[in-house]
């Protein structure tokens, strides 16, 4: 799974390179977010601009993420394609996470593989 | 991962249920329908709900370690009429995914039969000689409205 990590301001912002964030991926997306959050900076921001389809278990994993991550550091999402958006709506994790409509321009650190 | 061929309204395939072999296959589906020139959010949304049913075969069903999928799709009037059948665990949709999840318990699963319901129609459920048949329409005519 390809990602790049970059800065926002305060923001952490992670961007994942991956057409299908589904069950076939959704552990390594997990080890490869927790990894990449040891870098300082808050909130972190999930750029999924490049994300097509997200099934449950991808869900899940962000789900996952969110939790591991804990109150003080919220997780937030940016730039959801169609299908992505209606999977958020229609499980209304919408109303739980913060989305921005597009991802911040942010200055890369590195790129993680 | 196999295809039949056939009348291009109708597909007919057998894959292996493990995830990236149901990413593949999906895939496939995927690129057989846009030929056919369906709308985007339908092949979207029958992406998603078969996704969610073989993923749920393929852990559930054969406790991930994998069995044979057959996969038939069909476009008929306003629907396109899915069926899968498997050889695993028996299974009983009636009592899954009738109510949504409650997001702010920020649960990591048990998303997949909700979405499945959400997304289709008269999704039936039999086991026969040992194998696993559940079906479900989809409109072909739904505009993203969800």
């Amino acid at each position: 799974m390809q990602v790049t990590l970059g800065k926002a301001g305060e923001a952490l912002v992670i961007s994942i390179l991956e057409p299908r964030l589904d069950a076939a991926v959704a552990i390594t997306f997990k080890d490869i977010v927790r990894d990449l959050t040891a870098t300082e900076g808050s909130p972190v921001i999930l750029d999924l601009s490049k994300v097509e389809f997200l099934d449950s278990s991808g869900l899940g994993a962000i789900v996952a993420v969110m939790k591991m991550l804990g109150p003080e550091r919220p997780l937030e999402v940016a730039a959801l394609t169609q299908g992505v958006r209606k999977l958020f709506r229609l499980t209304r994790m919408d109303t739980v996470f913060k989305i921005h409509d597009r991802a911040p321009v942010a200055e890369d650190i590195k790129a993680a593989e | 991962m196999t295809q039949a061929t056939g009348p291009m309204d109708s597909l007919q395939m057998q894959c292996d249920g493990e995830l990236r072999e149901i990413r593949s296959t999906v895939r496939t589906v995927e690129t057989h329908l846009s030929a056919l020139g369906l709308a985007r959010d339908v092949i979207d949304d029958l992406n998603l709900a078969l996704t969610e049913a073989m993923t749920n075969i393929a852990r559930h069903g054969y406790l991930s370690k994998g069995g044979e999928i057959s996969l038939s799709i069909r476009v008929e009037g306003d629907y396109l009429k899915c069926q899968l059948e498997d050889h695993g665990v028996a299974f009983n949709p009636d009592a899954l995914g009738r109510s949504s999840p409650d997001p702010a318990e920020l649960r990591e699963g048990g998303y997949g039969w909700y979405i499945i319901r959400k997304l289709s129609e008269n999704l039936c459920y039999a086991r026969e000689n040992g194998r696993n048949q559940l079906s479900f329409w989809l409109p072909t005519t739904r505009h993203s409205d969800l």
